[in-house]
């Protein structure tokens, strides 16, 4: 009898037992997590910690700011406010911001325009971020709107500040023990669990976020999944393998090396859903036109442009997965024109190349340095650069030199003659014209070719100032690029993010770039 | 050590000072002006001479612990090494294990059987072991354990499961050095006096192997299980980048790849002083190995008391 009450109470208890275990594993079921590997490390999740490749995946959604663009090219008037209420011009430099009142971080602090005010200055500070120079001043005029000046209206420069200062709480910042490195307390709809560098990043959807009107949330604030888990996955193989076992729901770039699992024939296959977008870079031809280098002879210049054959280096780049570029723009930009692509541009022409050659009187037993930036598809594109440039007789020796230290090679005017060069087009056209061509931005006063060219310069002022900003200048500059083979476009690549149907129905992709992870319609929001 | 660590903070120092590269440009940009790297120069400290540098980052480094700060991750090189470290760490132990727990069995073998068959076999295993890529053995495995039979996870960190490829894919090649290390050692001893003289009293044959021959012929071995795990210390970039390790070899190779002087600089520092202590630690277990070694330490211990 006893017995029998011993046991009925310890069958009793395990009833009890396991049906906790159950709600326990039932709660935590109901938790949707999406796995997503990003290619990149992820420096510094700090909130002016310096950009680089694993930053650009996470910073929208760890920090938020006044407002974020649309689309390339959307001026400031068009792009989605977060976390400002209006903007408002007040003159060609001048922008008055209006913040929401009931902005507060995860820790509750309530945001406030002198938070804005000091976080733009801190930002600037920190010199992580050089195209702060924009940022003349700013002050709070009122409890949560503020006054901006930009110190001039170039293309895209207002529109970087508004996206790129984070709303943060000056006093969290402070009272932070570590700087808000590994736990940022931010007004953003998810928050950092974990971040391990190197590793994983790991995001949950902040459950007291303060905007709480959904029909104006910001894309990434719609938290559509609850949990983000990020993870550090370098090598392209190992992604693919990833996605294949499981391991993670969503690549954020899948490589064409090993695209076929996934991509066949312009369609995804059964069971992934793959978005496939050009990239934005412009990989170019740059030359050095200085007294010290053979390329400041046009002929020669024009020689090398018509002996390079465009298809062939990105065949060879992009294992076909990408498209040649006719002009030095890529087609992303919104103010690239389509009369471009009709036109005769630079491109294998080897008659042309050798008459060329002749005309330049180069002599041809003399070696070109070609500077290279040291990565494995650079120097295959250099090497048949190198092969195609041979068939005219031209000799080129490979000057191959780290990430790092391209920009001080580049300004050696003896250490090369041409190079190959990538920059990113994104917004508009003038942008890598602006990081290559304008003197006025580099600390010497000449730009890549090593001078300063007045009608270059003049033009490039003409296409770049928002007031004079137009097809006509846009074209004239890169007319004038071509006529003085200053400088061609070669290719662009694309860009493939990779996601498992199973898990993401629909992917929402920022313009040129990243997964909006939050924005994204997974099964279980059908 | 402490001479040795010296010694190696000066070269590496003055090696980082001396190499081509302007760090504010790095950092900043091309787009920066010269006030600007001029005043980042200013607050790096960069501008003061090489000596005063030299100096202020040894007193650093022995006061404080301190490496300085990443130019490019903008966090503590301490941080981020005593971060990375324990992941190494596990790798270097599990390496270790699985090289020497095949290796020394395996050399044993081919000591005893020697010439035979079984020692053929034993150093074509080896040669294998040594001949394979390690990235090619890391992809393989993967395809294998990860993608095939799906009992092993890819890549990442987490529990055990995690460092069972990447342990077997660092160890593969270190296998074939610690077979042919363990059968010179025996074969050496094998046939000793001693280890007759045991035979001859009846002694089974597995205890004259693991009680008398191999004790002695351990020296080499650990010597050998030493330099191992120090240079496993330091990491492994090929494993860390497959595997999607964040250890310390990963990020030595990334701060020189973006040119990041004090995270070089403290990564190599950091690295000799772990070889150092792995070092001491080795010679201090010579004296628990072997009694002899023992007694010598103990023998100069009680001359200089007797003479006192």
């Amino acid at each position: 009898m006893k017995n029998t009450r011993i046991l009925s109470l310890v069958m009793a208890l395990m009833m009890v037992f396991s049906m906790t275990l159950c709600n326990v594993a039932a709660a935590e079921d109901a938790t949707t997590v999406v796995r997503v590997g990003i290619d990149a490390d992820v420096s510094s999740i700090s909130p002016f910690g310096p950009m680089d490749g694993g930053r650009a995946y996470v910073y929208q959604a760890i920090y938020e700011y006044m407002a974020q663009r649309v689309a390339f090219g959307a001026s400031w008037d068009a792009m989605d406010l977060v976390c400002a209420k209006s903007i408002t011009q007040v003159d060609d430099v001048t922008y008055d911001i209006e913040m929401y009142d009931y902005i507060s971080d995860s820790a509750g602090n309530h945001i406030t325009a002198a938070d804005y005010v000091w976080a733009a200055y801190a930002m600037k500070e920190s010199g992580n971020y050089p195209k702060m120079f924009v940022l003349d001043t700013i002050e709070a005029t009122g409890d949560y709107s503020v006054r901006l000046k930009i110190t001039d209206n170039g293309l895209g420069n207002l529109e970087w500040l508004l996206s790129m200062v984070p709303i943060i709480s000056q006093s969290a910042y402070e009272a932070s023990a570590d700087k808000m490195v590994n736990n940022p307390i931010t007004t953003a709809a998810y928050q950092v669990e974990t971040f391990v560098n190197g590793s994983e990043v790991v995001l949950v959807k902040a459950e007291n976020y303060w905007q709480t009107d959904e029909s104006v949330r910001y894309v990434w604030s719609k938290q559509n999944v609850d949990r983000i888990e990020m993870k550090i996955i370098m090598d392209a193989t190992q992604m693919s393998v990833a996605l294949k076992t499981n391991e993670i729901d969503m690549a954020e770039l899948i490589t064409p090396a090993v695209l076929g699992d996934f991509y066949v024939d312009g369609q995804a296959t059964e069971g992934w859903i793959v978005d496939a977008q050009p990239a934005t870079m412009v990989h170019s031809v740059v030359f050095n036109c200085s007294a010290d280098s053979e390329c400041n002879n046009l002929a020669l210049r024009q020689a090398i442009g018509y002996a390079i054959d465009n298809e062939t280096i990105m065949q060879f780049a992009t294992s076909g997965y990408g498209k040649v570029l006719n002009a030095f723009a890529n087609d992303c930009a919104s103010d690239y024109i389509d009369a471009w692509n009709e036109r005769d541009y630079f491109g294998q022409d080897l008659d042309k190349a050798k008459a060329l050659l002749a005309e330049s009187g180069f002599d041809t037993s003399q070696h070109l340095k070609m500077l290279v930036v040291h990565s494995d598809e650079y120097e295959r594109v250099a090497q048949v650069i190198q092969a195609q440039l041979l068939e005219i007789g031209i000799i080129v020796d490979l000057n191959v030199v780290d990430g790092a230290l391209q920009d001080t090679e580049y300004s050696i005017s003896t250490a090369w003659d041409f190079g190959f060069a990538a920059r990113g087009c994104d917004d508009y056209c003038t942008f890598p014209w602006m990081l290559l061509f304008n003197a006025n931005g580099f600390s010497s006063g000449l730009n890549i070719n090593l001078i300063n060219d007045p009608t270059l310069q003049e033009l490039y002022m003409a296409c770049s100032s928002p007031d004079t900003h137009s097809e006509e200048t846009v074209a004239a500059f890169e007319q004038y690029l071509e006529d003085q083979a200053y400088g061609y476009g070669l290719y662009t690549g694309m860009r493939y993010c990779v996601a498992n149907s199973a898990v993401c129905t629909a992917l929402d992709m920022r313009e040129g770039g990243e997964i909006k992870i939050g924005g994204c319609t997974y099964v279980w929001n059908d | 050590m402490i001479p040795v660590l010296l010694g190696v903070t000066i070269l590496i120092f003055t090696l980082m000072y001396f190499v081509p590269g302007d760090v504010a440009a790095i950092v900043l940009g091309s787009s920066s002006t010269d006030v600007q790297r001029e005043a980042y120069r200013e607050s790096m400290g960069l501008n003061e001479p090489y000596i005063i540098q030299l100096f202020q980052y040894i007193k650093n480094i022995v006061t404080k612990l301190d490496f300085g700060t990443s130019y490019i991750q903008g966090i503590s090189v301490t941080t981020a090494l005593l971060e990375r470290f324990p992941r190494t760490l596990i790798i270097a132990i599990g390496t270790v294990i699985v090289g020497f727990g095949i290796g020394i069995p395996l050399g044993m073998v081919a000591a005893v059987y020697q010439d035979s068959l079984v020692d053929k076999f034993a150093l074509t295993v080896s040669l294998v072991g040594v001949s394979m890529p390690q990235f090619w053995l890391a992809e393989i495995l993967i395809m294998l354990f990860a993608v095939q039979l799906r009992w092993l996870p890819s890549q990442g960190m987490g529990g055990i499961e995690y460092q069972i490829l990447p342990c077997i894919a660092n160890a593969a090649a270190g296998i074939a050095g610690n077979v042919r290390l363990t059968r010179s050692s025996m074969l050496e001893v094998i046939r000793a006096d001693y280890v007759t003289t045991a035979r001859s009293k009846g002694v089974s044959e597995f205890n004259v192997l693991i009680r008398h021959a191999f004790p002695n012929a351990l020296i080499p071995i650990v010597t050998g299980v030493g330099n191992c795990f120090g240079a496993m210390l330091g990491g492994t970039l090929i494993i860390e980048n497959v595997f999607g390790i964040p250890g310390i070899g990963a990020y030595m190779v990334k701060a020189i790849n973006a040119r990041d002087y004090t995270a070089c600089q403290g990564s190599v520092i950091f690295v000799a002083f772990v070889f150092g202590i792995v070092m001491l630690l080795v010679d201090l277990l010579y004296a628990f190995i072997d009694p002899r070694i023992k007694a010598q330490y103990e023998g100069k211990k009680a001359s200089k008391k007797h003479e006192e």
